[in-house]
């Protein structure tokens, strides 16, 4: 039957057949019409003579490296630049808001203080300037502070109200008949809107006074007195003189203002840390206690807890 | 003049742009191709589907086309794949039990009782055969009958059928002379 026919390169290389099966087979296939159909051909030649038809895209050259990088390497710098951006912006932000409040305070301690200038007398009298913020600042404060008096004389000339004037127009203050509380080193928070409100108690002379700069400086020339009793003669200061300690005592807090506008938290904790070494307290506590609200969400360091 | 070229020059021509010389190719071609692909699947339906899917490939492949091999085993080989996938995606991977990998087992052919094949002379009868045969093609294990097939549709030697069908050369004589042993037990009756 069968012919195990070696077709090729001798018996171990060959594929086995069987020559009858195979002529059965082919018969078989020969007879058997049966293929794909027609429309089937049809769409296939169709196809292959379309894809022939089309206009063959040109091979395109590999792109060199930089080309290929070129698309992620912009996003990437242009991520960075906005990151960096957005930070700054954050930064300034937050620099922007921060001395708001603290200017109003500063504000307000200066009306506070004005209201009372015998208040404000008995510490740099009694010596103990050493413990007020200005005399904590440094160095360059001192600077400032003669820039700030310059300028203050300066408003004066403009005004056309000599200060020597002015002081002897206004009744003597009271002087060290009432001894107060020395002045708040860190104010009490004020509100934060930047605006004063027009509802701010009547009675404070110097409440516009954070609203308007100028006005508060030259409101700084005619203190109110606070207390209406006369001076004990002896230890009232020579009306000229008073007006001009006043006088430089203003200058002084204008430069405080600006650097305690421009203070950072760090900078302000370290002032409350200073106040806690003096053992001033109270004090210091109520300064914490002002930072806090200023800035509830500033870690605060351990010692200061 | 394209009827004597060979496959290779005319798929070649077509990649170039002579959409005539894929005629000649495509109808060279198309009975062995379909009717291979009918015993394989034994549906028609899939079987057309398999077939166009094939030709498309070989459509799309044009602009690639180097001649590495024979076209005729290029085309089984796309056919081969296109057949794997869809016994996969039928979930009827095609079991490789069977046949030995060595060639010094007991060859199968000789367990056959060996009287020849008795062809009959008449036409009634030859037809008969022919379809007695096909039954037992398509009853074969998938791998056994995919080598036979290609035996049968094509003239490719035992290498190049291992070649396709990714096994070795002695798998694929085994996965024969199983295939070729089972069909002459089928046909016991006509011998």
């Amino acid at each position: 039957m069968t012919t195990r026919d070696p077709r090729r390169n001798g018996e171990a290389h060959a594929l086995p057949r069987d020559e009858a099966l195979s002529r059965v087979y082919r018969e078989q296939a020969d007879g058997d019409r049966a293929g794909p159909p027609a429309a089937l051909d049809a769409r296939l030649l169709a196809a292959a003579r379309e894809a022939v038809a089309a206009p063959r895209r040109p091979a395109r050259a590999p792109l060199p490296w930089w080309r290929r990088l070129m698309v992620p390497v912009s996003l990437a710098a242009v991520l960075l630049v906005s990151a960096t951006l957005t930070l700054m912006v954050h930064d300034e932000q937050q620099k922007l808001k921060a001395p708001a409040p603290v200017l109003r305070q500063e504000s307000a301690e200066r009306d506070q203080s004005r209201s009372t200038p015998a208040v404000r007398d008995a510490p740099a009298a009694s010596g103990s300037s050493n413990q007020t913020p200005a005399a904590i600042a440094p160095q360059p404060k001192a600077r400032a502070a003669k820039r700030a008096d310059e300028s203050t004389r300066e408003l004066r000339r403009l005004e056309g109200v000599p200060a020597a004037d002015k002081a002897a127009a206004k009744p003597a203050p009271a002087g060290q008949a009432v001894p107060g509380p020395a002045p708040d080193a860190f104010p009490a928070e004020a509100p934060a809107s930047p605006a004063r409100p027009a509802a701010a108690p009547a009675t404070d002379a110097a409440s516009g006074a954070a609203a308007a700069p100028g006005a508060a400086v030259g409101r700084t020339l005619t203190p109110a007195p606070a207390v209406a009793t006369p001076p004990p003669s002896g230890v009232a200061p020579e009306p000229a003189m008073r007006s001009r300690d006043a006088a430089e005592r203003e200058s002084e807090q204008k430069p405080r203002l600006e650097q305690k506008a421009a203070r950072s938290p760090e900078a302000w904790l370290e002032e409350i840390r200073e106040l806690k070494r003096a053992g001033r307290d109270p004090e210091w506590r109520e300064a914490l206690e002002r930072f806090r609200a200023r800035y509830p969400d500033y870690p605060l360091p351990e010692d200061l807890r | 003049m394209d009827v004597e070229r060979s496959d290779e020059a005319l798929m070649l021509a077509y990649r170039d742009g002579d959409a005539r010389a894929f005629e000649f190719l495509y109808q060279r071609h198309r009975s062995r191709l379909y009717r291979w692909l009918t015993h394989q699947c034994g549906s028609a339906g899939i079987a057309e589907e398999l077939y166009q899917d094939i030709w498309l490939k070989v459509i799309n492949a044009r602009d690639g086309y180097q001649v590495s091999a024979r076209f005729t085993t290029w085309l089984f080989r796309i056919a081969h794949n296109r057949l794997v996938d869809h016994w996969r995606a039928s979930g009827r991977a095609p079991s490789a039990v069977g046949p030995p990998d060595d060639d010094d087992a007991d060859d199968p052919l000789d367990l056959v009782a060996g009287s020849p094949l008795d062809e009959p002379h008449n036409e009634f009868e030859r037809k008969r055969l022919g379809a007695a045969l096909i039954r037992q093609i398509e009853a074969l294990p998938a791998v056994q009958r995919e080598t036979f097939l290609l035996a049968q549709e094509t003239d490719m030697t035992l290498e190049e059928i291992a070649s396709i069908t990714g096994v070795n050369r002695e798998t694929a004589k085994s996965r024969m002379r199983y295939a070729l042993a089972k069909l002459r037990d089928g046909l016991r009756d006509w011998q």
